[in-house]
């Protein structure tokens, strides 16, 4: 279907500053208009605007942001809108019936139906409208049932399904978002990969099905699950040519970004702002935004503070692979159920540890489910051999390894091909180019062989930073000693516990 | 950075007359210009060693909370988990326990715990922890001679 374009101007015709934006209406026919509104201007005011260019009425006209619509008094300002932020609109005949195509000429003066337009918000205004028109609350709720008519029990029905939720989203107070108010859209924060930082998210969703975003759902979600992509929530569809019922939830940086594409923020479902002022339990500040795990305490961590938690657990590979949040950290006291559920929050340490973080999941993956990583140069794929062979070769580099030495497959004792190794070195008669690489590789091996030992559990190459001589392999967990390269005991806990 | 802040407000927590350690962890002193290096006096409670008060030193690492602190003897104990340089394995304070939830007056309290009531089972110093385990007596007179001859005076309130 052709997509049409029309600028109009309300009022004067300025282009976006702090006082106006540019908000772009589709219709689920694809038709789009971009209008310049005010701020202060009202929803029905945009109506107006979109009405006069559509040649239809303004009451036909229903505005659809994040699956609810928007009520004519609402101010524009308070929608959360951006700049080009698209609203979906669907018609709406008098008849009551909802309609695809422009009903031009259609335009009654029934001043019920102007009212009633609360749709499924969940002011409590509207709540009062609900109950009060039978009519216009049937109609918007079953548009695209065959039933013209409810019958009033089904009417008391959403009353009080929506009477219910109405309490219940008041008693969770500040865990609410989109479906109390449009305002409070900024609770979601994301991490948006465009702007490399935590900024408010814009929830959005359309149907899951078409992608439409003319999608109006029956309840506002009232937590993450709710949003996921198995929520519980059930919706219509305004494209007359699907009949999906089901909404997928989306969120978008608050800033606008060119050619934004889904994908590029991410929900950050533990960070919140800080609106109970709670101390960060690392620097004991008041800030801003807070990152708060799921433990039930709830312990509480200022975002600086859990960048430098993470780098920290993460260089000394501290993280743990758990059963069901992948590679992960609890919280710093320590309590069970505290993981942080959701890797892209690791993203706060920046892209170049959050890919480390990455490589090191995938590692301790491999490590955890008795696999190992190839030696090979450069490689370190995650093997998993299936054979009790001391051959191992690489799939991917095809190098052939040792599986007690983890070095380059031999044939013999593992002692007797090193000590071959390093007389083979010394041997060297070659040119000087190969000299020159050949000292420079063997000087590196030395400096490896020097500074480290070898765990007795994995043969992980060890080095001692500092601390007793009492170590713990962060890839295998072996506790074992430094000076006997065995595993701990009591022995050198009473002989040479410090060195 | 995290860790001053931090370590200041905890300073000033140990330092408050509400502080539950104010008997027994006293003088702390710390260097103006640097507030990763504290210095304060322990007072134990329990014989043999209440005959006498203990100078220990904690060093915060500049990844303060992130990683542990240290701490260090400066006066001589008879103590089967101090050794002669002063060092002693604090589990709280092990580099695989460590929570950076843990404030220092709780490392502080588990110090003061594990001297008054030694563990012999996790010995530093494997020849005082068999006098401990095996001649309590002599254990006791050679550590109440030793704090005699070694350690500060306690303070007088």
């Amino acid at each position: 279907m052709a997509t049409t374009s029309n600028s109009i101007g309300l009022g004067s015709l300025l282009k976006c500053s702090d006082e106006k934006i540019s908000v772009a209406v589709r219709f689920s026919s694809n038709q789009s208009y971009i209008a310049n509104v005010g701020i202060k201007d009202t929803i029905l005011d945009l109506k107006k605007a979109v009405a006069l260019e559509a040649n239809i009425s303004p009451r036909n006209i229903n505005l659809v942001l994040a699956g609810q619509l928007l009520t004519d008094s609402t101010l524009i300002q308070d929608c959360g809108l951006g700049s080009h932020t698209t609203l979906h609109a669907f018609f709406w005949s008098d008849d009551g019936l909802a309609s695809g195509d422009v009903c031009l000429g259609t335009t009654h003066n029934d001043k019920k139906t102007l009212q009633t337009q609360p749709g499924p918000s969940m002011e409590s205004s509207s709540l009062d409208t609900v109950h009060n028109n039978e009519i216009s609350s049937g109609v918007h709720l079953n548009r695209q049932e065959d039933v013209p008519q409810r019958r009033e029990s089904d009417v008391d029905g959403d009353y009080l399904l929506r009477r219910s939720l109405q309490q219940t989203i008041s008693s969770l107070g500040t865990q609410l978002s989109a479906c109390t108010n449009i305002r409070n859209f900024s609770r979601f924060l994301v991490y948006c990969k465009l702007c490399e930082s935590v900024q408010p998210g814009k929830l959005r969703l359309c149907c899951k099905q078409c992608g439409s975003g003319a999608f109006l759902v029956d309840r506002g979600p009232c937590n993450w699950n709710d949003i996921s992509s198995d929520t519980s929530i059930r919706g219509t569809c305004k494209n007359l040519n699907c009949s999906c019922d089901i909404p997928r939830f989306y969120l978008r940086c608050c800033q606008h970004h060119e050619g934004d594409i889904d994908g590029t923020a991410v929900g950050l479902k533990h960070v919140q702002p800080n609106s109970r002022r709670v101390e960060c339990i690392i620097c004991s500040d008041v800030m801003s935004h807070v990152l708060i795990f799921p433990c039930s305490p709830g312990h509480v961590m200022c975002l600086d503070c859990f960048r430098q938690y993470g780098s920290t657990c993460l260089s000394e590979r501290r993280f743990i692979e758990h059963p069901f949040h992948g590679y992960t950290l609890p919280c710093p006291v320590g309590c069970s159920d505290s993981h942080i559920e959701e890797s892209h929050h690791f993203l706060l340490l920046g892209q170049e540890k959050y890919e480390r973080y990455k490589n090191f999941g995938a590692e301790e993956y491999v490590l955890q489910n008795g696999g190992m990583l190839c030696p090979g140069p450069g490689c370190g794929s995650g093997l998993f051999p299936a054979t009790d062979d001391r051959l191992i070769r690489c799939r991917e580099c095809q190098f052939e390894s040792c599986r007690e030495c983890r070095r380059e497959y031999h044939v013999g004792d593992c002692e007797e091909y090193l000590e071959s190794l390093r007389l083979d070195l010394s041997n060297l008669e070659i040119n000087n180019e190969r000299a020159l690489r050949a000292s420079w590789e063997r000087e590196s091996t030395n400096l490896i062989e020097e500074t480290t030992k070898t765990c007795p559990g994995c043969q992980t190459k060890t080095e001692r930073s500092g601390g007793c001589m009492h170590l713990v392999c962060t890839r295998c967990r072996t506790e074992w000693c430094w000076v006997c390269v065995k595993p701990w005991n009591r022995d050198c806990q009473a002989d040479h516990w410090f060195g | 950075m995290a860790a001053t802040r931090r370590l200041q407000k905890e300073l000033g927590d140990l330092k408050s007359p509400n502080s539950v350690l104010k008997k027994s962890f006293r003088d702390i002193s710390v260097d103006e210009s640097n507030i990763l290096l504290w210095h304060g006096l322990i007072v134990p409670e329990n014989p043999p060693y209440n005959k006498g008060a203990f100078r220990i030193e904690i060093a915060f690492p500049a990844e303060y909370p992130f990683k542990p602190p240290k701490v260090i003897f400066k006066t001589k104990i008879y103590h089967p988990n101090i050794d002669e340089k002063g060092q002693v394995c604090l589990p709280i304070i092990n580099a695989e326990n460590w929570k950076p939830a843990t404030k220092t007056d709780q490392v502080v309290s588990s110090l003061i715990a594990l001297i008054n009531d030694p563990e012999p089972e996790h010995p530093l110093r494997a020849d005082l922890a068999e006098e401990y385990t095996k001649d309590r007596k002599k254990f006791m007179k050679n550590a109440e001679e030793h704090t005699k001859k070694f350690s500060e005076r306690r303070p007088a309130d």
